[in-house]
């Protein structure tokens, strides 16, 4: 399992190569100038001379090889360059944004799973009955509903008319109830079917019927042979699930003005800053590569035979 | 035995009577009230001649310029309280204001003033898009209270450009990195990164104290989001010409009550067109698309009526621009008329009219990412499907749109002007320089040489009366060769909660003038 885990680790590194190759290719093979856009912010006409000028500052003048060099060479020492637009250390950004996208990705997580596991159980306990046609029409709606608009109408509702929690900004507890409802609710509802499908799919294997027809009470079939196989896909899907959760702190932390990568992102992107993009690409990647492993880790752990496969792997 | 007990009660009295007066002189600032602003960034290190990350309102807030540029386009005193002119326009002199001093105490001084002009010319590289900074020669600092100014040759937008946020303002030669400080009315006292910057007053501010004690600005990138925070009272004061909050949204806000209002024209909204190329070459192919694109009906609903409609390519409360220029009234039948004595004339069956086989078909570029001019353009490309013009509308991105620009490669192209305080006289400079639109717009008019030598010669003019002559026969040129389509005037919004009182307008597109705001009780 070790070796297997460390395995896993070690194929991290030409993962994130080819990744940071990938998108640095992609983001200098296309016609955009970030020299521009840093014209553009600090309201200085766009003229050649001055065109040259900032590309030369920004070193975007040099040979894409050239600059993919340097940038990996200080990357192995962990300095990601600075922002083009704010002239600081990326990483040193990044780092001092991540508190609070995990904060607010981490609670989003708790909440998904707390939410969707006696959501599920209820729906597939009592499917048919209204139990379940209630938490069909609550997940139906969270994974229609985008998440911005989602989000707005949260504020609507507790900020502007009820005046119960805070519309923006990082604080107290108030303001993460907002911004965790609008990522999670999506993971939440699609968790919740998954686990509703898998618990039915599960109880109508033979190994359930024989366990009844052995006369064991409801509860322990439920405990020990159907939720027991039950989890396996959802161990899955709340992997994927994470990067989801990310994805969706790019689009709430903006609208939240909530300070963490994702909004940075937004704007890195919005604004060609590629240092920013380039960082923040890697260090999502890693962190979804990472959140795999646990998984798989967690599924080896639940399933002696992936334990198997896995080891043989 | 009494009196050690004795002394130490008056010690404790001395101390309870120093902690009161240090309790009270907190409150009297915490109690000062606080004016909750927002911007989508922060406000960067606050370098007096940073551009980006360093933001304009907050340059403007904490540094001062010599003379002010105000809003009906006239300079006036500032850390300057008077200034002279050699007859020959190349030595300013400027007597400075006396007692001034920088928010770290450092006096203010011409020595000071000589070390921020010095510290410009040093990386003049940096700043050689300001033509002031490439014009003038030396600064000198002859006594305390004077500083002059040497030019290679006279340019009479020096006191303009001196006027501007960045990058010919003060910071005190003795500021410690990362305590900025200038001689404004504000100093930036916290700042949070992606969360707020906070300033408070200058104590040592010269002029009179801002009645707000504290602005805070919280970083808000969404504008939807922006507008719901002053809903909530999360804000107070929505104001900037930057897009802070759509022109729907502030017409929903004022619908639900809030005091809202529109500045004086900053900047125009127009189209350049290509008189170097295609049917645009052609004057009465200009003035067609002058005459027949009905601008109100554009302002009404793409710009929510919120933007004065334009009919010259600078406002008339600009500098030397108030010259009664006869509008191109929006008369769809003259424009016809016009087209077809010059020729273009409409085939039956036909929607799009030719002359000797070529038809008259115009590529207009635009920003794609921009939501607003695309639908400015799709509005253009029907008004003038009507007088039977074919637009053929082309969304390009931001480097291609400035390569386009450059190469002179379109027929129209969204060209706004750049503002105050640069208007006119930087924008006419521009035009110019072959690489912007305009120089490109212009190429193809038959007096574009003798246009430029008045551009030349208006900016080196000393003479009021021959620089408004120069200035009369600039945009009289371009009015009537109609290279040009001016749609509206620019204007900075504000919009905010009753507990803010006298909100101004700045004079530029970039500041806020906060130390003007009052605090009153919200009903």
């Amino acid at each position: 399992m070790l070796r297997y885990i460390l395995l896993r680790l070690v194929l991290l590194v030409p993962v994130m190569l080819g990744v940071s190759l990938l998108v640095f290719v992609l983001l200098h093979l296309g016609s955009t100038d970030p020299a521009l856009d840093y014209l553009r912010l600090s309201h200085i006409p766009p003229t050649d001379a001055a065109i040259a000028e900032v590309r030369h500052a920004l070193g975007l003048d040099r040979p894409l090889y050239a600059q993919y060099l340097s940038w990996l060479w200080k990357a192995l020492q962990l300095d990601f360059g600075t922002s083009y637009l704010t002239g600081r250390p990326v990483f040193d950004d990044l780092l001092y944004y991540l508190p609070a996208t995990l904060q607010l990705g981490g609670l989003a997580l708790a909440c998904t799973l707390l939410l969707s596991i006696p959501l599920g159980l209820v729906a597939a306990r009592w499917q048919g009955r209204w139990p379940d046609h209630a938490v069909r029409a609550v997940t139906f709606l969270g994974v229609s509903m985008p998440n911005f608009w989602l989000a707005f109408l949260l504020i609507a509702l507790f900020s502007l008319w009820l005046g119960w929690l805070p519309p923006l900004g990082r604080g107290g507890a108030g303001h993460l109830v907002m911004p965790v409802l609008a990522i999670a609710l999506m993971s939440m509802s699609i968790n919740a079917r998954l686990l509703r499908a898998s618990l039915l799919e599960a109880s109508g294997q033979r190994h359930v019927t024989y366990a009844r027809a052995r006369g064991l009470p409801a509860r322990q079939v439920w405990g020990s042979h159907v939720l027991r196989n039950a989890w396996l896909p959802l161990v899955t899907a709340t992997g994927m699930h994470i990067g989801e959760l990310i994805g969706g702190a790019l689009v709430i932390e903006t609208i939240f003005a909530w300070p963490g990568v994702g909004r940075f992102a937004v704007s890195a992107v919005l604004n060609r800053d590629f240092p920013v993009m380039q960082c923040f690409t890697l260090l999502l990647t890693g962190l979804l590569m990472v959140c795999n492993l646990v998984v798989d880790v967690c599924y080896a752990w639940l399933d002696p035979r992936s334990r198997l496969e896995g080891v043989s792997a | 035995m009494q009196q050690p007990g004795n002394r130490k009660r008056a010690l404790w009295g001395l101390l309870l009577l120093a902690a009161s007066t240090f309790v009270n002189a907190e409150d009297a600032t915490q109690n000062a009230p606080t004016l909750v602003y927002s911007w989508p960034v922060n406000a960067g290190p606050l370098d007096p001649r940073g551009y980006a990350p360093n933001q304009m309102y907050a340059q403007a807030m904490v540094y001062e310029p010599l003379v002010r540029y105000s809003a009906s386009g006239t300079i006036e005193p500032w850390l300057a309280t008077a200034w002279q002119v050699s007859d020959d326009g190349k030595v300013y002199t400027f007597t400075l204001r006396d007692g001034v001093r920088f928010s770290d105490g450092t006096a203010f001084d011409a020595a000071a003033a000589k070390a921020n002009l010095d510290a410009v010319l040093a990386n003049s590289q940096r700043h050689r898009w300001m033509e002031l900074v490439t014009t003038l020669d030396h600064v000198e600092a002859p006594d305390r209270l004077t500083l002059r100014l040497v030019l290679k040759h006279p340019y009479y937008p020096t006191l303009m450009e001196l006027a501007q946020v960045r990058p010919l303002r003060f910071g005190s030669p003795q500021a410690k990195p990362g305590e900025p400080a200038g001689t404004g009315p504000w100093m930036r006292v916290d700042s949070r990164l992606g969360e707020y910057d906070r300033f408070a007053r200058n104590p040592l501010y010269w002029g009179p104290t801002p009645a707000y004690g504290e602005v805070l600005v919280k970083v808000i990138p969404d504008p939807n989001s922006r507008a719901l925070a002053l809903q909530t009272g999360e804000l107070q004061l929505i104001q900037g010409a930057a897009g802070e909050i759509t022109a729907s949204t502030f017409v929903r806000l004022r619908d639900q009550g809030f005091a809202t209002a529109l500045s004086a024209p900053l900047a125009t909204r127009s189209v350049a067109m290509n008189t170097g190329r295609g049917a645009t070459r052609d004057l009465a192919v200009r003035q067609a698309i002058n005459q027949a694109v009905n601008k109100q009906a554009i302002i009404d609903k793409i710009l929510y009526g919120l933007e004065p409609r334009a009919d010259t390519l600078f406002a008339p409360n600009m500098p030397y621009a108030d010259l009664g220029l006869e509008p191109y009234a929006y008369d769809p039948a003259l424009a016809a008329r016009q087209l077809d004595a010059a020729g273009w004339r409409l085939a039956p069956g036909n929607t799009v009219r030719s002359k000797g086989g070529e038809p008259l078909s115009i590529e207009l570029v635009f920003l794609g990412t921009s939501a607003l001019q695309k639908s400015l353009a799709e509005v253009l490309q029907g008004e003038l499907a009507k007088a039977g013009m074919h637009i053929e509308l082309r969304a390009v991105e931001e480097g291609a749109l400035v390569r386009r620009q450059r190469d002179g490669d379109f027929g129209m192209i969204f060209a706004d002007t750049w503002g105050a305080p640069y208007d006119p006289h930087s924008f006419v400079s521009s035009m110019r320089y072959a690489g912007h639109a305009d120089y490109m717009a212009q190429r193809g008019l038959p007096i574009k040489d003798q246009l430029d030598q008045r551009i030349g010669q208006v900016l080196a003019s000393t003479d009021e009366q021959q620089r408004a002559e120069h200035y009369r026969f600039i945009l009289t040129t371009l009015h009537q060769q109609a290279v040009y389509l001016p749609i509206s005037y620019l204007t900075a919004i504000s919009v905010r909660r009753d507990s803010v009182a006298h909100v101004q307008f700045g004079s530029t597109l970039f500041d806020v003038p906060f130390e003007t705001m009052t605090p009153q009780q919200e009903h």
